[in-house]
This record gives structure tokens, sequence and C-alpha cells, in this order.
């Protein structure tokens, strides 16, 4: 019996090679986590300063058990694929009278050998990866402890137990596979229908449906205000909300489907009847992916949503992660941003030499009302506290703060700052904006003209009760209203850490009235130095590096996780692709060896090959790139307009990897 | 006009202590427009001789030279382009692609090299009405029974107008009924589209549809019979001269009794 394993082992060596390297990867990465759940000194100091120690541990087991469940499943599937294309094999040795124990227990050993291998180099390359992942973990989160490699062996035994159990698993099901298969050797299947099917108006209709359900899943992610609204309208709140959701997923799930099935095929059937007389390598190229699409339409339907599911992960977290950062400085443009009453404490530590630059920024406190328009397209009025900036200290501020928008103004012309702008303003379909509308300052009656909403505030948010208001420097001279200086504060590199760790637990609040009256305009605008129930706050004193350190902790965790099960995902993807474009090169030997003898050219053969596996790794990739855009769309809009160029970096990183899957592919298929 | 010269043509497999003498200082020639059949037991060296006319082997001695070019010292790509312009095949195992319809199949050759030539309906209209394909243009090589298959790579064989056709072994996975029918199209385009073939066969029946046959044992010229009589009497004296190739007689002259 060990021969005939030594045989198979030796005549099924590509595919047994693949099983292990996918099994190592996934052992790898899972043993890589067991090992950081099981370093809790690491994550402890991780977690310092974020109040999130008993977090970490417990996300990563969450992150632990979706990658062995996810593992297990594609590892079943994997396995099913190949011993798939074992079948005549399987009916020559049971014709040939091998005793039925003896296939089972030569195929189950098979699996535990190639397994085993996988399983070592996977536990191996998990305990370098292990350090790698460590440091990469304890740069994201902004923490400069250095680590060594993580050699567990609670985590080993965890990973191997389970891997273990799994090969088990698979050898048993490799036997039932075989045991199952008919004595009888049948023919070899040959196709009873034609290659390129005629087009039938079954074919023209699921290829329309195709197109016109993925068009209208786009649609509703780049017009989303608008179709909620008309949802909700047609359907009623959470109902609508509810619906439109699920009839999202269903087009998006069955235009995908239809795209690969109909759509595509429909495209070259067409094309090739139109255009009879095409050169044998651009002919062979679109009856070759005719028929892929055909054949293989789950596997690239399967393909395209692992690529959908990693890229959102992949591109919400490096969003999120870049979204945290840029709220920080968003919040506190400088190092120490400060009002009236923090200005005391600060200067208390400030020495000599400390500061680098200081920005002073005077507004006036005013209450305004305004009757905006809402997302529901509905109009309300609203009263709000205004801190007043004259456009000559915006533009002085904006000299130093890059992120602050361009703005001009005419005399009576205002533009409004607030958090949450998308929900009086959107771009595109179903947008809306509230230029023209009329604010009125309570006080004065002063009338000003909104221009536009931004939501980048001069020197930080952190400065603001609530909204701002750039108006023009003649309006802002005029303005009788109580003036509120705010101050930012650049410190020099050697005093920022004794200057904030001393500022870090001091408690500076400002209070202001926000009664009714106040705002209407009734009663003048009143400080107070403890909160009631109709005021509203702001810190006196706020730091920018302690909160980006805070930040960087729990979306570079994020990053993090979601790094690892995008890995694993892409393992699974990019495996699936190849080994069908291995199968399917398998069947195609015969015809490339024909087209050699026919006098091909040899570099028309090669581009052949290399069209097919550009066309095959492309597809799904293009086309769950534009399913993830959407989605990330969407978070984008729902972070009020997050920085997007960490995500493109997060798609470049798939693609190149994904690349070099599709060149290892190539280069596979050009050595049979 | 001599199509084919081979002279003293020798091809060694193997290395110094393991030496396999394919062809053994083989000498013959074929005019053009003949129907000219390689016979010889196995091993004799037949596949050897044809894939070095085919231009996908080399010899290690002596010369091939097909319509006076000279195939010893062609790069790779000189040989695709000679395989696709001067020469046609019909294999034993038809070689068709089953993803492509029998139209597209038999253009096949001529879509390689770009422009694909505007009278690529003609030619296909023309091998169609020869070889009797015109019904069977739209379907798929699965679709057909072995002998039209057969007949499919023949219509490619000769859609590119080659210099000569190198069949090997074409009857060998047909019934004889079809292999007949076969063998009366190759002879048909032997004479209508006046096409030189070459064609390897250890088939006497086969054989006597040729106009002449060499016979070759152990890598090197037995004997040659022509036929100047009747099919049964040219099928006889090849019959006769397989007897005396397994008896071991060496004949260099053959005679045909009629």
């Amino acid at each position: 019996m060990w021969q005939q394993i030594r045989t198979d082992l030796h005549r099924h060596r590509g595919m047994n090679q693949l099983f292990a390297i996918v099994l190592g990867i996934l052992v790898a990465m899972m043993y890589a986590i067991a090992a950081l759940i099981e370093a809790q000194p690491l994550l402890n100091q991780i977690g310092k300063g974020s109040q999130m120690t008993s977090i970490f541990p417990a996300a990563l087991v969450v992150v632990l058990v979706v990658m062995m469940l996810f593992s297990v499943m594609f590892m079943v599937y994997l396995n099913g694929l190949l011993i798939a294309r074992r079948e005549r094999e399987f009916q020559l040795y049971r014709r040939l009278g091998m005793p039925q124990w003896r296939l089972n227990s030569s195929l189950i050993g098979e699996t535990l050998i190639s397994g085993g291998v996988g399983l070592i180099g996977g536990l191996l390359g998990g305990i370098v990866i292990s350090k790698l992942l460590a440091m990469v973990l304890l740069r994201l989160v902004d923490s400069s402890q250095s680590v060594g490699l993580l050699v567990s062996p609670v985590a080993i035994a965890e990973v191997a137990g389970v891997v273990l159990v799994l090969l088990l698993a698979l050898g048993g099901l490799r036997a039932i596979s075989a045991s199952g298969r008919d004595v009888m050797i049948k023919a070899e299947a040959s196709p009873e229908k034609a290659v390129v099917q005629p087009i039938t108006a079954k074919l023209v209709i699921g290829a329309i449906g195709g197109i016109g359900l993925l068009g209208w899943a786009t649609w509703v992610l780049a017009a989303l205000f608008f179709w909620t609204t008309q949802f909700v309208q047609w359907f009623g709140g959470n109902a609508g909300l509810g619906l439109l959701f699920v009839s999202w997923g269903i087009a998006e799930v069955i235009g995908v489907y239809l795209v690969y099935a109909c759509t595509l095929p429909l495209i070259i059937a067409m094309h090739l009847k139109q255009q009879p007389h095409l050169t044998a390598k651009h002919y062979l190229w679109l009856v070759a992916m005719y028929k892929r699409l055909r054949v293989n339409t789950q596997s690239l339907w399967l393909t395209t949503w692992l690529t959908t599911v990693t890229l959102v992960m992949l591109g919400s977290a490096a969003m999120l992660y870049q979204f945290g950062q840029a709220v920080v400085v968003q919040d506190v443009a400088q190092s120490i941003l400060t009002t009236k009453a923090g200005m005391p404490t600060v200067k208390k530590q400030i020495q000599v030499g400390d500061v680098a630059h200081t920005w002073e920024l005077p507004t006036k406190l005013a209450a305004g009302r305004v009757q905006l328009r809402m997302r529901n397209h509905s109009d309300k009025q609203e009263n709000s506290l205004y801190q007043v900036i004259a456009l000559r200290d915006y533009q002085r501020i904006r000299r130093h703060q890059r992120d602050l928008p361009k703005v001009t103004l005419h005399s009576h012309q205002t533009v409004m700052i607030t958090i949450g702008q998308t929900y009086y303003q959107t771009k595109g379909i179903g947008g809306w904006d509230n230029a023209g509308r009329q604010l009125t300052l309570s006080r004065t009656g002063e009338q000003l003209t909104l221009k536009t909403i931004t939501n980048v505030f001069p020197l930080g948010g952190a400065g603001y009760f609530d909204r701002a208001l750039v108006v023009s420097n003649h309006v802002y001279d005029h303005l009788q209203a109580p003036v509120d200086q705010l101050t930012g504060i650049k410190l020099k590199p050697t005093a920022r850490k004794r200057v904030e760790s001393a500022l870090l637990n001091t408690n500076t609040v400002d209070y202001v009235a926000y009664d009714h009256a106040t705002l209407a305009g009734q009663k003048p605008i009143k400080h107070f130095k403890h909160a009631t129930d109709t005021t509203i706050d702001r810190d006196g004193i706020s730091l920018r590096r302690p909160a980006l350190h805070q930040m960087r902790v729990v979306f570079g965790f994020l990053l993090f996780t979601m790094t690892l099960l995008g890995v694993v995902f892409m393992v699974a993807t990019a495996s699936i692709l190849l080994l069908k474009q291995l199968v399917s090169a398998h069947h195609a030997r015969h015809t490339k060896v024909t087209l050699r003898r026919l006098g091909m050219p040899a570099k028309d053969l090669a581009d052949l090959q290399v069209a097919q596996v550009v066309s095959v790794f492309g597809l799904p990739l293009v086309l769950g790139s534009f399913n993830a855009i959407l989605g990330i769309r969407v978070l984008q809009m729902a972070l009020d307009g997050s920085p997007s160029s960490s995500v493109i970096i997060a798609f470049g990183a798939y693609t190149l990897v994904y690349v070099g899957f599709a060149s290892i592919t190539a280069m596979r298929l050009n050595q049979m | 006009m001599r199509m084919v010269k081979v002279d003293h043509l020798t091809k060694i497999y193997g290395h110094r202590f393991n030496r396999v003498t394919a062809l053994n200082d083989l000498s013959f020639g074929v005019d053009a427009g003949e129907f000219v059949g390689i016979m010889g037991p196995s091993g004799a060296g037949k596949s050897t001789l044809l894939n070095i006319l085919a231009t996908m082997d080399t010899p290690t001695a002596g010369g091939v030279w097909i319509d006076k070019t000279d195939l010893s010292d062609m790069s790779k790509a000189q040989s695709a382009t000679f395989r696709r312009d001067q020469l046609g095949f019909i294999f034993q195992d038809f070689d068709l692609l089953d993803d492509l319809p029998v139209s597209a199949n038999i253009t096949l050759p001529l879509t390689f090299v770009p422009p694909v030539p505007s009278d690529l309906d003609d030619r296909l209209q023309k091998v169609g009405e020869l070889l009797g394909l015109l019904p069977l243009m739209a379907r798929y090589p699965a679709q057909l029974s072995l002998g039209q298959r057969q007949r499919v790579a023949a219509a490619r064989a000769i859609i590119t107008h080659p210099r000569l056709v190198l069949a090997d072994e074409p009857t060998g996975s047909l019934d004889s009924l079809a292999a007949t029918e076969l063998l009366r199209y190759l002879a048909k385009i032997n004479l209508e589209a006046d096409t030189t073939i070459l064609m390897v066969t250890h088939d006497a029946f086969t054989a006597s549809f040729c106009n002449r046959i060499i016979f070759i044992r152990d890598g090197a010229y037995f004997a040659e019979v022509t036929r100047h009589g009747s099919r049964q009497d040219f099928f006889n004296s090849i019959i006769d001269m397989q007897a005396s190739i397994s008896g071991g007689r060496r004949q260099h002259v053959a005679t045909d009794p009629n």
C-alpha cells in the first residue's frame, strides 16, 4: 500500500503540492493569530492607554474562529475539486479488482501525507510570520515595543489538532467519493451540444436581466438617498429600508450570475456571428472564454464575491484607519487647541522655546436661524449657536491648515461649517443642497445668504460649541456679539512629550447657554462655569497626538484583523482560479499540440494562453472591484466624505498580489 | 518535378551507451502529383521519417528537401511557417479541435496569421464540395462519425493548397467502410486538386490506393512497388512484399506482375 501511496503522490504531485501549499498558508495564518492570542503581555501592552485590553484577545478569537470555519469549508471545496479529476483513475483501480479498503486507506494516507507536509510547513511558516504580524500590529497601533518569534506550544497544539481532524475528514471524503464511482469506465464525455450555442430568447432575456439588475443595484448605491426616500415613500419607514436592502442584495447576487451566464456569452456569440473571419488567436480566445463562462459560471461568480468581500473588508478597514486619523486632525489641527478658559493652564506648562508657531483666531458667538432642506427633502427650521469668523482670519489660518476648503464671499454671503454636512447637501443623482437659503442672526436681525456648507473648522472642530460661519470682513466687524478667542499652538518636537503629558490629565471645560431663548436671540449668550440642563460644552484644551494614538490603536487593530481575513479570502479566490485554469489547460493540452503541429506561430500560442489567464483572473477582479467600490462609497458617505487614498492603496496591494497569482498560473500553464 | 528528396537520412536516438537507430541512410524521392505510401513493420522508422518531413524532428545526418527547400537548417519559427504554408497534415487521431465547428476547424490554418484571406468562404465551399462536407459545416467534431471527422481533417489539410500532404495512418481509427470512403476521397484530392500525398500506413488495403509504395525496414530503404494495373493486383504485390519483409528477403527492385 505504501507503494500505491508513493505512486499516487508522485503522479498527482502538482495537485498535492497545491493542496499542501494552500493548507500551509491557511495553517500559518491560523497559527500566527492563535500565537498572538496566547501572547497576553504583548496584547496588554498594545491595549494600554485605550482601555481595550480585554477586547483585543476576544476580537482575535472571533477572527480565528471565522478563519477556521472558512478554512474548513474551503478545504472541503478544494478537496472535492481535486478528487473529481481522478474519477477515471478510481474506476480503473476498481475495475482491475483493487479492494475498496485498500483504495480507501491509500487515499486517506495520501491526504494525511500531503496535508501533513502542509501542516508542518504551515506551522514553521506561522512561527516566522507571527513575528512579522506582531510587528505590523504594533506599527499599526502606534506602539514602539519590540517583539520576537512567537512560539506557543498551546497554539501549535490547537491548530495541529484542528487540522489533523480536518485531514482525516478530507481523506474520508475522498474515500467516500472513490467508492461511489461506477466500476464501468464510461467513454470520455463528449459535448452533445455545440460549444457556442445559438442565440436564443432565453439567453437574450438573461443577458438583459443581468445588465438591468446590476445596473439598478449600481444606481441604488450611486443615488442612495434618492432610492431610500423612494422606498420609504412607497413602503413606509423600516419596511421600505429593509425591502430596499433585500432587493438590492438579490439584484447584485443574481445580476452578477446572469452577467457571467448570459450577458458576456451573448456578447461573444454576437461578436462571433458578426465577424466570421477572425484570426485564429482571436477566435480561439473568444471560444475558450465562451466555454469558460458557460462551464465555470459558478466558480467565476463565487470568486467575484470573494473578491468583493475581501476588497470591501480591506478597503473599509483602510478607510476607517485613515478616517480615524483624519477625524482627529479635523478636530485638533495643531499640537494644541485651546480656548480662553484653557489658556492659563497651557501657558503654565509651556516654557520659552517650546512653541514653533501660534495661531490666534477671534470668533464671535451669535445665535442664528435658518430653514434647511433635509435628506427626506422636507424643510426644517434650525436654531443654532454659531461661532462667526471673518474671512481674513479664515484665509490666514488656511495658509497653514491645508484641508480647509477655499472660500470666496460677497458682502452678505456666508459659508456654514458643521459636522455631518451630508445631511444638508449631496452631489450626484438624487442630490440637493441648501445654497441660497437665508440665515438670520437672531440678535441683530442680520440676513446672510448661505453659499455652501463644509465640515472643516479652522484650527479644528474641538474649539467649537456647535457650528461656525465664515462671513465677510465687513459683516464680522459690524457684528455686535461676544468675542470667543481660539488659539492653536504648534509645539517643537523636543517639547511635545513633556507638555502633552503635563496637559493630558487636566480637565478644563467651557459651557455656554443653549436654551430656547438664547437661540431665538431673546437673551445674550452667556458663559457658565458648570454644566446645567440648558448648556453645551467644549474642551478648553485639546491635544492632537494622544487622540491620534487612541484612534490608531482602535482602527489599526481593525485594519490588522481585516487584513488577516483578507489574505485568507484571497488565497481561496486565487487557488480556485488557479485550479480551474490548470484543469482546463490539462484538457486543452491536445489542442495546443494540434495548433503547434498545424503551424500556429509559437508567440500567438503563448499570447492565447496569457489572454485566457488574464480574462479568467481579470473578470472577477474587475466586477468584484466595481462592487466593492460601490460598497465603500456608501461607507464613505456615512463617514461624511472620509478621505479615500488609503482605499486605493488597499486595492492596489490586493491587485498586486492577485496579479502575482495570475503570473504564477501563466507560468505553470507554460510548463504544461 | 521532384517534390520530396530524402538523401542519406539517418536519425539516431539516445546517448552513447543506449543508441537506437531509427533511420539508417535512407534515400528516396517523390515527384509532384504522386500519391506515395510508406510501409514497413512496426519500428521500421515510419513515424520518425514523417516527423522529420513534417519539420517536427531533425535528422542526425543526411538531408531532406521539400520542393527544393532544405529542412535541415530551419529555425522553429521558420519551420512553423513552412508547416503552415507548404504542408497539410492528416493524423490517425484526426487532431480536430472539439470546441470549434467543422467550418472553423477546416479554415483554422488560414487564420493563424493575418490577414485572413478574402476568398476564405470560396475555399471552404470548394473543399467542402470535394470531400462531401457541405451539410456538416455547422456541426462539432463530437457530433460526427469517425470517417466524417477524418474527412474534415483532410479538408483542413488541403484548404491551404499545400505543396505536400502528409498522412499518418489516416485510416487507423476507421472501420473498413469509412476507410475506403476516405481513401477514395484522398485519391480524388490527388487527382483533382493535383496534390502530392505521402501516406504512412501498415495496412496493405490502405496502401493499395497509392500509386507507389516505398518499403522501409530497420530504418533503411527495403524495396518499392509501383502500381501499373488494377488495384487488386497492386494489393497482391503489396502483400507479397510484406511477406518478403517478414521473411527477411531483401529485394531492391520490385516489379508488379502486371
